[in-house]
């Protein structure tokens, strides 16, 4: 069997011990045989259950922070839930694969739709203007993620969306993203030098 | 954080902790949701999990509708060709192939073109928009006016090639913007995009989207009220037509809420919401009908689009997420993307069928120069297709020199992408660097027939102080008429009082 990536999540809540939750899903899954394929359809719903009762809240609070919108947010994970239960018989890692889709969705979101909102922060000089020019602000109030993920090429963003703020592990992005794990490195490496120098000038 | 940040080197984030602390600072700012029982069981239903061994993504049909929309693609509610006889319409109960509703939706009825401009709408602006109402009436309605101190902060592509008159809705700084929400405007042209004045007020009229052709322009909204969000004027869905530069506007009847609006020559085509036996999110209708038309509920003609999956390829449109759609017309079909489908309805037919997209979700163009060419592909794969048949089977181009963000094509075979590695011109196995746009924000690609395309941003102006970092600029666009050999670049528009 595939050797699972340890999962180190803690900060979003997410049980220490979903490593091991995961990893026998993806064992029950691996020993299926044709003939319990009936069987499989409850199989199926109780992991991916199993899954939502774990990621659900992180997942959609995740999505609305990218978009601004808890309601978006909630939708989008939603929505990634919806096609994890659909193809849930190919997924090999759960919640890198959810990261990734509603990753996906929010950057098609920010691609056609909603361009304005993040205009304006800009426009207004990037400051909240409740919290003033004068003091030390929180890092999170000067740029939104998206400003910082936009302002590096395309090839860039999803590999630091996914590790930097999705908290996924070098190698489950790479596996994700179709990459080798040292490209992904370096591609991280280069957005981190880019992000620097434009996180140092608005501080 | 991820304790493989340090494999990468010595003191790798020690060098740019600021990198790591701005990440940090959001990751704090996330605020987890419930995971409850009511979204739980809206993801089994919309997985189709209601029946065991049911029919995923048809749970929302019901009795007879559900039963035709396995059999069929569409609905034909009432066919009429140029010249050409009424449809005759088989019993709504009969399983054919070709369906014809005994009912049709109610027309939008409003008949206060001023609505939305009510006090409480344009108190919610924020910028007192609503208070400068300086066209005179010739005839039909005056709508207001924009606000002459508020910031227009993007404006988008113009439409209106074939006269003089040109539109394009601006986003204006509004105290909505800050919730991901749009404040539109229009902006008029008379001279061919040379000059442009700041006109109506579209955000405290409930308009969202704008086109303009030979010499009219159209407005139309959602449905807003039922809004509760905070700033958003209580609207109904309208459409409207100004044939006067958008000094006064009358009204056009439609079959429901408006998704979008196309013109193509001189037709006129509009896609509505919900259908005759079916509700909003799960089919659409789409009316064609001549430019001038005041009524849009019934015209040459008018088909259900319904049969794909409304919830699989789910979209999140702003502002909030209001559903609309998209229209390519051709020569030989109307293409719309809505309700989770794309769907052709072929010139003279009034049945429409659904494009199967050659992957779920898939992105989709038609290719105007060619009878039946689509181009498909999926953002941020190296997955691009070719279609020869209006879908109905697909070629995946090959050798491709990157991740493809967006692709287009006039003749279905020579193609202009953006990819990770810049933007190429040329077909599967032979592409060419188009060096001239390489540092642009490309988002989209256009094929305008001939052998013109468009690369450009999302924007056609972006106020100065609105340049992304590195010089990147969301309202770059480039034209080539030439096939892709040479570009120009195209400036952007002169919105006045601009920054």
């Amino acid at each position: 069997m595939r050797q699972e990536t340890p999962n180190r999540r803690g900060r979003t809540g997410v049980p220490e011990d979903m490593t091991t939750i995961m990893g026998d899903l993806t064992a029950v899954r691996e020993r299926r045989r044709p003939a319990a394929r009936a069987a499989a359809f409850d199989v199926a719903e109780s992991e991916v259950r199993e899954v939502y009762l774990a990621h659900f809240g992180a997942l959609a609070g995740w999505a609305a922070h990218l978009v601004g919108d808890p309601d978006l947010g909630h939708d989008m994970a939603t929505e990634a839930f919806v096609r994890l239960l659909r193809s849930w018989e190919s997924v090999e890692l759960a919640r890198p694969w959810l990261y990734t889709t509603v990753g996906n969705l929010v950057k098609d979101h920010w691609r056609k739709r909603g361009r304005e909102s993040a205009a304006y922060r800009r426009f207004q000089g990037g400051v909240d203007p409740e919290v003033g020019q004068t003091s030390r602000v929180d890092p999170a109030t000067v740029l939104t993620v998206r400003d910082a993920v936009e302002s590096l090429p395309e090839r860039l963003r999803m590999a630091v969306l996914l590790h930097y703020f999705g908290d996924l592990t070098v190698a489950e992005v790479a596996r994700q993203l179709g990459k080798a794990d040292g490209t992904i490195k370096s591609d991280l490496h280069e957005a981190r030098r880019r992000l620097a120098v434009i996180l140092e000038g608005v501080r | 954080m991820n304790d493989d940040l340090n494999r990468w080197g010595p003191g790798a984030d020690r060098e740019e902790p600021v990198v790591e602390e701005f990440f940090a600072a959001h990751r704090r700012a996330v605020v987890e949701h419930d995971a409850d029982e009511q979204t739980w069981e809206a993801i089994r239903v919309r997985a189709g999990r209601t029946g065991r061994g049911g029919r995923g993504g048809l749970w929302f049909l019901g009795g007879v509708v559900a039963a035709t929309a396995a059999a069929t693609t569409a609905f034909l509610l009432a066919g009429q060709g140029l010249g050409g006889d009424v449809a005759e319409a088989p019993p709504a109960s009969t399983p054919t192939d070709q369906v014809v509703a005994t009912s049709t939706a109610a027309p939008s009825t409003t008949d206060d073109t001023t609505a939305g401009t009510t006090d409480g709408a344009s108190d919610t602006t924020g910028t007192g928009a609503a208070e400068e109402p300086v066209a005179e009436p010739s005839t039909g309605t005056v709508l207001p006016m924009l606000d002459p101190d508020a910031t227009i902060a993007v404006a988008g592509h113009p439409s209106g090639d074939e006269s003089p008159l040109r539109v394009s809705v601006g986003q204006y700084d509004c105290e909505a913007g800050e919730r991901e929400w749009a404040c539109p405007a229009l902006l008029v042209s008379e001279d061919s995009g040379q000059t442009w004045t700041r006109t109506v007020d579209m955000f405290t009229s409930g308009f969202y989207g704008a086109v303009s052709a030979r010499g009219h322009i159209w407005m139309w909204g959602p449905d807003l009220t039922d809004t509760d969000r905070d700033d958003i004027p209580v609207t109904p869905s309208r459409l409207v037509r100004s044939d006067d530069g958008g000094q006064t506007w009358v009204e056009v009847a439609t079959r429901g809420t408006t998704l979008g609006v196309e013109t193509f020559r001189s037709t006129l085509v509009v896609v509505t919401e919900g259908c005759a036996g079916g509700g909003p999110e799960e089919c659409a209708e789409v009316v064609v009908t001549d430019l001038t038309a005041d009524d849009a509920t019934s015209g040459r003609r008018t088909a259900t689009l319904e049969g794909a999956d409304p919830l699989l390829c789910t979209t999140f449109p702003a502002p909030g997420d209001l559903p609309r759609a998209e229209i390519y017309a051709t020569y030989d079909a109307v293409y719309v993307e809505a309700v989770g489908g794309v769907y052709r309805l072929a010139d003279g037919a009034s049945v429409a069928s659904v494009v199967e997209r050659p992957r779920d979700c898939a992105d989709v163009l038609p290719a105007p120069e060619s009878k039946d060419g689509l181009v498909a592909w999926e953002p941020g794969t190296a997955a691009v297709w070719t279609s020869a048949d209006g879908g109905a089977s697909w070629q995946e181009v090959t050798d491709l020199p990157g991740g493809v963000s967006a692709a287009a094509s006039n003749d279905g075979t020579r193609m202009v992408i953006d990819t990770d590695q810049g933007v190429f011109v040329g077909t599967g196995g032979a592409w060419v660097r188009v060096t001239s746009v390489d540092e642009a924000e490309v988002s989209e690609i256009w094929p305008l027939g001939g052998e013109s395309v468009r690369v450009s941003g999302r924007y056609r102006y972006v106020a100065p102080d609105l340049v992304q970092h590195d010089g990147r600029d969301l309202a770059a666009s480039w034209l080539t008429e030439d096939g892709g050999q040479t570009w120009t670049e195209e400036p952007q528009l002169a919105i006045p009082g601009a920054p």
